[in-house]
């Protein structure tokens, strides 16, 4: 079901009305429940292309069932294992290829019901949460449909607070800022990010491909627009799919996590990801960095390897946050970059208050330069990795390392440093003062405004789509 | 020596500042020091004071010194 389709807004206009005209949490979580089986079954073929994923959900629950009240450590090692082999066959990681399943089927969706697959069996194991979910609970929390496709990432205990809350009349102000965020993120995937996806195919497709005969710093140039062009893109259609499921959550007074905090105001690549896709990035943090953490470092309890166990933590964490992304020999190396944009982030902030002494690297890190300049890189770094996700053969990849060079990527990456160094500092101010500016402006005229912005983006997103001659997908899904 | 006591010595010792002063809403922000891998050393020294074990979840969790004293006190840490 395409976010920006009539068949998608009929399908959240009849579930809040059926969730709304009742005040039974009973009722409610009925309507959930049919509400997500319908959205899920609209990515599947037929009914036998479903079944992995039931099978998955089911594998799940039996596994959490069997649990006892203190299981070992050995059964939820084994549970976790069990769910994570499963996840690579369905998902067909690039060394299982030879050994699939003899029919097509959908994977929409299973990166993130196994997260919160595993976070249940260990928060369970840990005693973190009180008692197992219900079968409509876990099937619920799994794959509640605005949340199915690629998150947030809720926890639990945040999912069954707002699950099981006794129901309350939906006010007026809440409905406005529902179709107020809902707005914004239509806004942002359907017109933002589409014009960022013409710009990418547009340059791109100019030294793809068949285009090996271009000059050096063409191709390079070319390259380099179309990777900023590209993490636009990506950045506006994720984040404006988040704006509009949690938008559709407040409809349903169902309160979803915030998933981005303005990530390209990060001054260094380990603040970035606390920026970007924050509960993926908390769910990794808690279920494999920190763990990762304690027991290295009860093994070796002297401060002076915490450095080391901490490198190692990073490494390993972001690799496979890398490469969980896909399923493709690429996403090896975009997880072997992220360990690498980790690490050194991590080496830089033990090496400089070494180098300067802790005053003076505190007060390099007030300069405004230095900040920029860190923004800027950071920005660039992410941009460069990204390439990954646009190329998705190795090949590919490796034959448009071999055309940059290594001067080539350098090259990029100074000129996407230095650009958007520049372009942050004159737009952020400016960013400021307009916001000041109108938020006085938008609290007096607040309904005025939420309905004026709902009919602008509707006419503009009818407008550009017709302009583009497509109707925008979510990219994210295919993760 | 009270929980707060205890807590703000082992804060000091941990990030080699004899200045910290605790209080509830202190954050990571408030510490120069306080990052991802103080924090886990942080949770084990804490926990090797009081006598608790914490899961990676609750290591994870927390958001202020507030959150941290109250989850001591909740495992009955003395």
């Amino acid at each position: 079901m395409n976010f920006v389709s009539l068949h998608f807004i009929a399908f959240t206009l009849v579930t809040v009305l059926a969730y709304q005209a009742t005040r039974s949490v009973t009722a409610r979580q009925w309507v959930l429940l049919i509400a997500s089986a319908y959205f899920i079954s609209t990515y599947m073929l037929d009914i036998k292309s479903a079944l992995p994923l039931v099978a998955f959900l089911g594998l799940g629950y039996v596994l959490i069932v069997g649990m006892s009240a203190t299981p070992s450590r050995v059964y939820v090692a084994a549970a976790v294992c069990l769910m994570i082999g499963s996840f690579l066959y369905l998902k067909q990681f690039f060394f299982l290829t030879a050994v699939g399943l003899p029919f097509i089927y959908a994977t929409v969706g299973l990166s993130y019901v196994l997260f919160r697959i595993i976070s249940l069996i260990v928060d369970l194991s840990n005693q973190d949460i009180d008692g197992k979910p219900s079968p409509a609970a876990y099937l619920a929390y799994t794959c509640g449909f605005t949340t199915f496709l690629s998150g947030p990432v809720q926890t639990w205990t945040s999912f069954k607070s707002e699950y099981e809350k006794p129901p309350a009349p939906i006010t007026e102000g809440e409905v406005l800022r529902a179709l107020s965020r809902i707005a914004t993120g239509y806004f942002k995937l359907a017109i933002v990010a589409a014009a960022f996806d013409y710009l990418f195919q547009n340059f791109s497709v100019q030294f793809g491909g068949s285009a090996h005969g271009l000059p050096w710093f063409k191709t390079v140039s070319l390259y380099t627009v179309s990777a900023a062009a590209y993490t636009g893109y990506l950045y506006y259609n994720f984040s404006g799919y988040m704006d509009i499921v949690i938008g559709i959550g407040g409809l349903l007074q169902f309160k979803l996590p915030e998933n981005f905090n303005r990530p390209f105001s990060a001054k260094s690549f380990l603040e970035f990801w606390q920026r970007w896709h924050m509960t993926m990035s908390q769910w990794f943090k808690t279920y494999l960095f920190t763990p990762i953490m304690l027991t290295t470092m009860q093994r070796l309890p002297d401060p002076k390897h915490s450095a080391a166990i901490g490198l190692f933590a990073f490494f390993i964490t972001f690799l496979v946050m890398g490469i969980w992304h896909g399923s493709t020999a690429v996403f090896v190396v975009y997880g072997v970059l992220m360990a690498f944009g980790a690490c050194a982030n991590k080496l830089w902030q033990i090496a400089m208050p070494r180098a300067l002494g802790k005053p003076g690297y505190k007060s390099l890190q007030k300069r405004p330069v230095y900040i920029q300049l860190c923004k800027g890189l950071t920005f660039a770094f992410f941009t460069l990795a990204l390439t990954c996700l646009w190329t998705p053969e190795i090949g590919q990849l490796f034959g448009l390392a071999g055309r940059l060079g290594l001067s080539g990527l350098l090259v990029s990456l100074g000129a996407l440093t230095l650009c958007f160094a520049a372009v942050d500092t004159v737009l952020a101010p400016v960013a400021a003062m307009e916001f000041n500016a109108l938020s006085g402006l938008e609290t007096r005229y607040r309904d005025a405004w939420t309905v004026s912005r709902c009919a602008g983006v509707i006419l503009a997103v009818v407008f550009v789509s017709a302009i583009l001659n497509k109707a925008p997908e979510f990219v994210y899904k295919a993760f | 020596m009270q929980q707060n006591e205890k807590l703000q010595r082992i804060f000091r010792d941990v990030f080699d500042d004899p200045t910290i002063e605790l209080e509830p809403t202190m954050t990571a922000d408030d510490i120069a020091e306080w990052d991802s891998l103080s924090h886990v050393r942080l949770m084990l020294e804490v926990s090797k004071a009081f006598g608790v074990r914490f899961s990676a979840s609750e290591v994870s969790s927390l958001n202020n010194v507030g959150d941290l004293q109250a989850l001591i006190s909740s495992k009955g840490g003395a």
